[in-house]
C-alpha cells in the first residue's frame, strides 16, 4: 500500500433499522439501504425502510460518524417514474450522504434536482471499464462506482489508474455471477427481474418441497435444484441451480458459494479501492453484526501493517459458517469463470 | 373464536419436547400454557408492534420441529396473536426447525438464511408469507428478556429464561449423543457407508457448533441479570 493512501471504507448492508444499528455499532463506516418500494434491487416482502425508519437510521448513523447511502438502483418503467424520483427526493430530504443509482434518467434527475447530493453509480449499471466511468462522471457527476462482480482485480487496478471516479467493490456475501443489471434469467421463469422489479427469484414463485428426504427447490413450478439430505442449501436462484448439460448434471453456471475476499485484502488496498462493500441487505442484524465485526478487524489489521496481514482462521471460519453453501469463493477477482 | 377452544388447543399444543422444563411449566396444563402464551404475546405485541404484523393478517403460520414434537399454529388479526387448534387447519406456511433453531430465530440470535443454508430451518408452503414473517420479525427490535421482565416480573422472567437455556442445553446434549450413537450403530451394522458416516459426523459437529453459538447468544443477553438469583 502506498504511504498516505486512505484506508478503504467499509460499506455495510441494512435491510431494516436493527441491522443498520448493528452495522454502525460493529464498526461500519457506511451503511447502505433502500426504501420499501420497487426502487431498489432488494425489494423483498417486509424488507427495507419506511420514511420514518430511514430518518431514524440516518440520525443514528450520523450521531456515530457513520454515513448512509440510499440505493435507488432499479430501472424505472415508462408509465410512472414517480416511485424512483420520490425516493431520490426523500433520500436528499432525510440527509443521506449519497444515492446509488443505475438508470441514466435517474442520474439526470438527481443531478438537476439535488446537485448537492453525492451520486454513486450502482453495480446495476454494470459499468466495468474506465471509459464508461469517465462518461458517467462527465455527464452526471458521479463520484463513485460499484464494480460488477465479474471483473478481475487486475481490471480494477487498470480502471483505477485511468479514472478519478472512486472504486467500490463487493468483498463479502452473496455472489452474483452475471453482468449485473443485464441479467434476465429470473424474468424468463417468473416474469420478475432484479433490474425492473428489484427481485431475483421473487418469493411468490419460490417453493421448497421435500421429496424422498431430498429438498427440492422450484421456481414457478420448474425444478431448479435438489439437495440431498444434509447437503448445504443455497438461494433459489437460477444461476446457482443444477441442470443437465452436455450429458452431465450439476451447477452449470456457478457453484452456490459466497464471496469472501479477506485473503486478498492487501491486493485490494493496493488496487486503490475506496469502498469495500458487504452484500446482505436481506439478512438479519445477527449476520450484519458478525460479518461487519470480522471485516472491521481485518481492514484495521491490513491498514496497520499490510505486509504482515494474514486473514485469520477464525475470520474465515466465522464467515464460512454463515455462507451460502457453507463455503466461499474469491469470485472473478482471481478465479476463472466456468 | 368458538367457546372452549382452549381445550382443543390443549390437545394440539405439544410442548413435550421441552426437556426437563421448569417445574412451573411442567405442572401447567396445556390449555393454560396456550392461554399464558397468548396473554404474554398480547403484552409483548403492543398496539404499535401488532400494527406492524398486520401484513400477516389471517395467515396461518405453523411452527414445528422435524419430528412434530412441537407444533404451534398461530395467526394474527387486529386484536392480537392467536394460537389455533391444528386439527383441520391448513397452514399458509410451515416453518420447521429443531428447537434450538426455532428459538434462535424467534430471539434473533441466529440468521435465518444461515439456518436454512445448513438445513436446520425449512420453510414450506407460501414462501412470500414466510419471507414476510421473517422480515417483520427481524425488524421488531426488542429484547425478549426485558419484555418478559416488564410483563411478568423479574422472577418469572428469569425462570423462563433459565428454562430456555436448559432446553437448549439438553437438546444440544441429546442431539449430539443420540445422533453420534445412531451413526456409529448404522456404520457398525452396515446401514451406512464409512464415508456417509464421516459426513454425518461432520454435520453433527456443525450442528453442535451452531447450538454452542445459540447458548453463547443466550448468555450474552443476560449478563448481570441473573446474578442475584
Amino acid at each position: 500500500m502506498n504511504p498516505g493512501r486512505e484506508k478503504p471504507e467499509l460499506v455495510c448492508p441494512a435491510g431494516n433499522l436493527p441491522a443498520l444499528k448493528a452495522a454502525v455499532d460493529a464498526g461500519g463506516d457506511t451503511v447502505y439501504l433502500g426504501f420499501r418500494n420497487v426502487s431498489n434491487a432488494r425489494n423483498f416482502e417486509g424488507l427495507n425502510f419506511s420514511r420514518e425508519e430511514a430518518k431514524e437510521g440516518i440520525l443514528y448513523a450520523h450521531a456515530r460518524d457513520s454515513r448512509v447511502f440510499v440505493a435507488v438502483n432499479t430501472s424505472p418503467n415508462s408509465h410512472d417514474i414517480s416511485p424512483w424520483t420520490s425516493s431520490i427526493d426523500m433520500a436528499s430530504e432525510l440527509g443521506a450522504d449519497a444515492v446509488i443509482l443505475a438508470d441514466i434518467a435517474l442520474l439526470d434527475y438527481a443531478k438537476k434536482h439535488h446537485p448537492g447530493l453525492r451520486r454513486h453509480l450502482s453495480v446495476q449499471a454494470s459499468a466495468g471499464n474506465y471509459e464508461a466511468l469517465n462518461f458517467y462522471a462527465r455527464e452526471f457527476g458521479i463520484k463513485r462506482a460499484v464494480m460488477p462482480r465479474i471483473v478481475t482485480l487486475d481490471t480494477i487496478c487498470d480502471i483505477h489508474a485511468k479514472t478519478c471516479v472512486e472504486i467500490e467493490i463487493f468483498v463479502s456475501g452473496g455472489l452474483c455471477v452475471m453482468a449485473e443489471g443485464r441479467c434476465w434469467l429470473s424474468s424468463y421463469v417468473t416474469g420478475d427481474s432484479p433490474n425492473m422489479n428489484g427481485v431475483c427469484s421473487p418469493a411468490h414463485a419460490v417453493r421448497f418441497e421435500e421429496e424422498n428426504d431430498s429438498l427440492e427447490v422450484k421456481l414457478d413450478g420448474v425444478l431448479i435444484n435438489r439437495f440431498a439430505p444434509g447437503e448445504p442449501a443455497a438461494y433459489p436462484t437460477l444461476c446457482k441451480g443444477r441442470f443437465e448439460a452436455c450429458g452431465m448434471q450439476g451447477h452449470v453456471m456457478e457453484d452456490p458459494y459466497s464471496l469472501n475476499a479477506l485473503e486478498m485484502l492487501p491486493d485490494i488496498f493496493a488496487a486503490g479501492v475506496r469502498g469495500l462493500k458487504i452484500e446482505g441487505r436481506q439478512r438479519s442484524k445477527h449476520y450484519v453484526r458478525t460479518v461487519v465485526s470480522i471485516w472491521r478487524a481485518a481492514v484495521d489489521a491490513c491498514a496497520a501493517d499490510p505486509d504482515a496481514y494474514q486473514a485469520r482462521a477464525e475470520w474465515m471460519t466465522g464467515l464460512d459458517a454463515m455462507s451460502e453453501g457453507g463455503a466461499h469463493t474469491t469470485g472473478a477477482y482471481v478465479d476463472e469463470w466456468r | 373464536m368458538p367457546s372452549g377452544w382452549h381445550n382443543e388447543v390443549a390437545d394440539t399444543l405439544k410442548l413435550k419436547v421441552l426437556p426437563q422444563p421448569d417445574i412451573f411449566l411442567r405442572l401447567m396444563p396445556g390449555f393454560a400454557q396456550a392461554q399464558t402464551l397468548e396473554l404474554l404475546l398480547s403484552r409483548i405485541f403492543t398496539p404499535d408492534r401488532l400494527e406492524r404484523l398486520q401484513p400477516l393478517a389471517d395467515k396461518r403460520l405453523l411452527f414445528c420441529t422435524p419430528g412434530r414434537e412441537l407444533e404451534l399454529l398461530m395467526c394474527v388479526d387486529g386484536r392480537g396473536i392467536h394460537i389455533l387448534p391444528i386439527r383441520g387447519e391448513v397452514p399458509d406456511v410451515t416453518i420447521r426447525g429443531d428447537l434450538a433453531a426455532l428459538t434462535a430465530l424467534c430471539l434473533g440470535l441466529e440468521d435465518s438464511d444461515t439456518l436454512f443454508f445448513c438445513r436446520r430451518l425449512l420453510l414450506t408452503g407460501d414462501t412470500s408469507t414466510g419471507l414476510l414473517f421473517k422480515n417483520i420479525l427481524a425488524n421488531l427490535d426488542f429484547d425478549l428478556h426485558d419484555e418478559l421482565e416488564q410483563h411478568l416480573g423479574k422472577r418469572v422472567a428469569d425462570m423462563l429464561w433459565r428454562t430456555a437455556e436448559q432446553a437448549v442445553s439438553v437438546v444440544e446434549r441429546l442431539d449430539q449423543s443420540l445422533a453420534s450413537t445412531g451413526v456409529a450403530l448404522g456404520e457398525r451394522f452396515g446401514l451406512v457407508s464409512a464415508e456417509r458416516a464421516q459426513s454425518l459426523e461432520t454435520e453433527i459437529s456443525k450442528m453442535h457448533e451452531m447450538q454452542a453459538k445459540l447458548q453463547s447468544g443466550l448468555e450474552r443477553r443476560r449478563p448481570g441479570r441473573l446474578a442475584s438469583t
